[in-house]
């Protein structure tokens, strides 16, 4: 494992480890407890410029109610709910297969798709913008969760596979090749051999892909109008108050709307264990 | 393992494969039932967008009424545009210092990469910059950069204006954005990092070999695929940068932060100049497309 | 199991989309307007009472944040539009009307008593001679200031003069006040400057003409108040770093009285902290040039009926509905604004009083404000100019050169 595992080191150096965590940890989030206290600070403080103290008056009640009633909230997060899960693992099952094609198999034109999902990824979002919009339109699916879903899967599916056949292409080839001396159908190579190597990708791309849906603002603007296919970045921008911008319910609405992909990440860690990848094949 | 592009029969060595006909064309088949629903979704919402907003940038449109042909109107008034080389200019200066990411990313992968207690929390709460929405965080370094009451002034003594001094406000924004990215590196090295042969690391070790020429010459070589990803998408959050820079300055003062993004995004939603906008969208792709292909044929001799 | 909760719900969202789909082929109502924080409760409440005078009307009403409705509003205009939606007035309004995309309101404002009750903001609502909007509240713009901080500079009233105004400003100089705040950061407040040196230097009927394009920016009176503006600059009686705040981060300053006035709307005092509400008073932007009659900024925001409206018999119901006085206050009320209507009673808050009397006795004209007066590119365009002029005042030349080019392209084309 690299860098050398702590336990090896010698016990001075351990100790100046495990303390340095919480410090690098502190200044490192130092931005994000900012908001925090925000999302707890009264209106009042914020005029006055407290940015950075101590709230003398904890709103805290007050924000998160505020933020959790003025526009329907549960209903946003609902919405990013079924517009999320379904994108993250819809897109990411179709970019391990297209991953798996562009990685171990050989045929005319796959450094030529790769060329292009490469480049599909480096669209800026703007350039979509009207066209997409015009094809959800047309397709009926203009302010529904369906009309997300599908375009999230699509677009998210085009980081992944580029991702996925890179991780893919490093994996070791014999094992595809035991597999096919063994009788193994292409399916069963896929499932049994593939997918298995692949997840600590799986799990990191699950993360990313989830964070950028859920996160997104920009689609909802173009494909949603409203309340009913809404999700709660919407909602968040919504929280701005009328003429001057009430900042501590916006970061309440955020820290709200943050925790999913925060829990998301730490349900996740157990497929970052060193080792796991070639525990397959070794003997 | 060597891999060849040609499915063509050649005189076969031992160490090449040789496939009889029939499996050939059983693989193929394969390959294409794997590639078909992902390719297909990726060429009706992206491909076929990015072609139909290439179409559009010849035409002048303002999302209302008919369109207009207007040939290449659009890219000649973009190159006569003051805004446009002020763009193109923040752009240059964005790609160059936001490639302090994975760098970084890196640094905080290594220093993260131990199994102590806690560390799985550790590692959670040094990811969480990566999902706070843009705005959370525009606002937060917008109140850092304040110079009557930020902590930069605090920190300096006297109120610096960043964001209101056309000669800093980009850096200030860059350094705003570096926050979430790197936590977004950390993660793809986290994850090469778990693919490492440690065979190769031991032996490595016991040959003498330690510290920054371990890193240099054994690790890194590894993390390859890591680094590709962390770069590219680096380079494409740098060229897309737009949610910070729409908060902390709305690309001014007098646009003097503005970068091709926020420009093409300007031009279509508040002036309603679709085919303008999709003009620029176009010379940003094409910007792009020279950092693509540059990649992927470092990628594809690194394969070979 | 999320999954067959999940299922179970797409399921049940279909069911609702095909039953909204047929109640739609009812006498249904849409209707789509901008709601930022707290709006929301009070738009509602005028359509509950709407509907409960209107029964037989199904009123179905979508919220959209400001950001969003701006962004998706010329699309619903284009292909399929809601019933009723809300909007600005002056060139806002005109944009779409000139493209046949509204429909033709002039028999209300005759029916219905309009060209009365809302006379003062009948011309913002007119292009080319037919009116499109049915307004709804408009905002006050003048001097907020800390009357704590005035008598601490020794100044005894509200200058009524610009020569009383610039020496208010060198006495709070002098007892070490910044005497006036501007979060040049959002660039339209510095519009606000520029629309008022212009009505107070120029008058209403020039100012109106160089928002429609007609004037040269190179134009000498275009160069007075620019000129007039510099020396307030050259004098620094603006706050320090003036380009780093915005409306949110320059109220600090007046709060904790680093600075002592700022030329804002009457919407502002509704985000001060109730301590410093009751410091603060509010006067008329002064007089410069006495020969010119006063005119003011007073933009409206309106409710208009799109052209390819489905149901545009309730929707003609529903605006002659909100535009009752009484109404038309509750809702100026609601949002912090000023009711346009003269006939709804006038508002209890101190400074949105004095607002509401400045607006009313204005012989001069009501412009609707830099940026909904001028096509939204040149307003933007010289908006920057002005954040340039204002980091640099020496470059006015270049600046307004540059806006000139910028006017040809634009108003020739």
């Amino acid at each position: 494992m690299y860098p050398m595992p702590v336990s090896r080191w010698r016990p001075g150096s351990r100790l100046l480890y495990k303390l340095s965590l919480p410090c690098a940890l502190l200044l490192w989030l130092l931005p994000l407890l900012a908001v925090l206290v925000t999302s707890i600070r009264s209106s009042d403080e914020l005029s006055a410029g407290n940015y950075w103290g101590w709230p003398e008056h904890f709103a805290l009640v007050e924000n998160y109610g505020t933020a959790l009633t003025q526009t329907p909230m549960l209903h946003y997060f609902w919405n990013s709910v079924l517009i999320t899960v379904p994108s993250v693992a819809v897109s990411i099952f179709l970019a391990s297969m297209a991953g798996h094609a562009l990685a171990n198999y050989r045929f005319r034109g796959n450094l030529l798709l790769l060329a292009i999902f490469v480049a599909g990824n480096f669209v800026p979002v703007q350039i979509l913008m009207i066209p997409v919009r015009q094809l959800t339109l047309a397709l009926g699916l203009y302010n529904t969760v369906l009309g997300l879903v599908l375009f999230h899967t699509a677009f998210q599916t085009g980081f992944c596979t580029l991702f996925l056949r890179n991780f893919i292409r490093a994996l070791p080839y014999e094992l595809i090749e035991a597999a096919r001396v063994e009788g193994a159908s292409e399916w069963a190579i896929y499932t049994r051999i593939v997918l298995p190597l692949v997840r600590p990708a799986l799990a990191a791309l699950g993360i990313l892909v989830f964070t950028f849906v859920w996160n997104d603002y920009f689609w909802a603007l173009c494909l949603t109008q409203g309340d009913d296919a809404a999700p709660i970045t919407v909602g968040v921008a919504a929280l701005k108050g009328q003429w001057t911008t009430s900042w501590n319910l916006v970061s309440a609405g955020s820290v709200l709307a943050a925790l999913p992909s925060v829990a998301m990440f730490f349900a996740m860690q157990k497929h970052f264990v060193t080792g796991l990848t070639f525990g397959a094949t070794k003997g | 393992m060597s891999t060849t592009l040609s499915d063509k029969a050649v005189p076969v060595s031992r160490e090449r494969r040789k496939a009889p006909a029939p499996l050939s064309r059983r693989r193929n088949r394969a390959a294409l039932l794997f590639l078909l629903p992902g390719g297909l979704l990726f060429a009706v919402y992206v491909i076929y967008p990015v072609i139909s907003s290439i179409v559009l940038s010849f035409y002048n449109w303002d999302g209302m009424t008919p369109r207009v042909f207007a040939g290449l109107d659009n890219y000649r008034e973009l190159l006569h545009s003051d805004t446009f080389y002020t763009a193109l200019k923040n752009n240059v200066i964005w790609l160059v210092l936001f490639l302090l990411a994975p760098p970084c990313g890196l640094a905080l992968a290594l220093y993260l990469n131990q199994s102590v207690r806690g560390i799985r929390l550790v590692k959670s709460l040094f990811f969480a910059p990566f999902v706070l929405p843009g705005v959370v965080v525009g606002l937060v370094f917008g109140w850092f950069y304040d110079p009557t009451f930020g902590l930069l002034k605090l920190i300096v003594g006297h109120g610096v204006p960043v964001l209101g001094d056309p000669r800093y406000v980009t850096y200030g924004i860059i350094f705003a954005a570096l926050w979430p990215q790197i936590p977004f590196c950390m993660i793809l090295y986290l994850t090469g990092l778990t693919g490492i042969n440690s065979e190769v690391i031991e032996a490595a070790r016991m040959e003498g070999a330690e510290g920054l020429k371990l890193l240099w010459h054994v690790i890194l070589p590894q993390l390859r695929p890591a680094t590709f990803m962390a770069v590219v998408l680096t380079v494409i959050g740098a060229l897309r940068s737009f949610d910070l820079i729409s908060v902390m300055s709305g690309g001014g003062p007098f646009d003097s932060s503005t970068v091709l993004a926020y420009f093409m995004y300007d031009q279509a939603i508040k002036y309603y100049r679709e085919g303008y906008s999709a003009a620029i969208a176009v010379v940003l792709f094409m910007i792009m497309l020279i950092f693509i292909v540059w990649q992927l044929r470092r990628l594809v001799r690194s394969e070979t | 199991m999320k999954f067959k909760a999940g299922k179970f719900l797409l399921a049940g969202i279909a069911c609702l989309a095909m039953t909204a789909a047929s109640y739609a082929d009812a006498a249904t109502l849409r209707v789509t307007v901008s709601a930022r924080g707290n709006q929301r409760a009070v738009w509602q409440s005028a359509f509950d009472q709407f509907e409960k005078a209107n029964p037989d009307v199904d009123l179905k009403v979508t919220y959209v944040g400001e950001e969003a409705y701006k962004v998706q509003m010329s699309g619903w205009l284009a292909t399929d539009p809601p019933d009723v939606l809300s909007w600005h007035n002056g060139e806002r309004m005109a944009y779409f009307a000139r493209r046949g995309l509204l429909d033709d309101l002039s028999a209300d404002w005759q029916k219905d008593g309009w060209n009365q009750t809302y006379a003062a903001v009948k011309p913002p609502s007119t292009y080319a001679g037919k009116q499109y909007a049915a307004p709804l509240g408009y905002d006050s713009y003048g001097f907020f200031y800390r009357k704590d901080l005035f008598e601490k500079a020794g100044i005894a009233g509200e200058p009524k003069t610009w020569d009383e105004f610039l020496a208010d400003c060198k006495k709070l100089k002098a007892a070490g006040i910044a005497p006036i705040a501007v979060p040049a950061k959002d660039s339209w407040t510095l519009a606000a400057w520029f629309d008022y040196l212009d009505l107070r230097i120029n008058g209403y009927a020039f100012h109106e003409q160089l928002m429609a394009g007609e004037i040269a920016y190179t134009d000498p009176r275009v160069r007075k108040v620019y000129a007039t503006w510099k020396t307030l600059i050259d004098d620094k009686y603006f706050v320090d770093n003036a380009l780093s705040y915005d409306v949110d981060s320059v109220s600090p300053l007046l709060v904790n009285g680093q600075a002592a006035m700022m030329l804002m709307g009457t919407f502002f005092a509704a985000g001060l902290p109730e301590a410093t509400r009751d410091k603060m008073s509010y006067f008329r932007f002064p007089v410069i040039d006495a020969a010119v009659p006063m005119a003011e900024d007073g933009p409206v925001n309106i409710l208009m009926i799109p052209a390819k409206a489905t149901n545009r018999k309730d929707a003609h119901r529903l605006l002659a509905f909100m535009a009752q006085p009484q109404i038309n206050g509750e809702l100026a009320k609601g949002w912090g604004q000023l009711p346009s209507n003269n006939q709804a009673p006038e508002p209890q808050d101190p400074i949105s009083k004095i607002g509401f009397q400045i607006l009313s006795s204005t012989p001069g004209g009501v412009a609707q404000f830099y940026d909904r007066d001028m096509t939204k590119e040149m307003a933007d365009e010289g908006m920057k100019g002005m954040q340039q002029f204002y980091s640099d005042p020496g470059q006015i030349d270049q600046i307004l050169n540059h806006l000139e080019q910028f006017r040809q392209r634009i108003y020739k084309k």
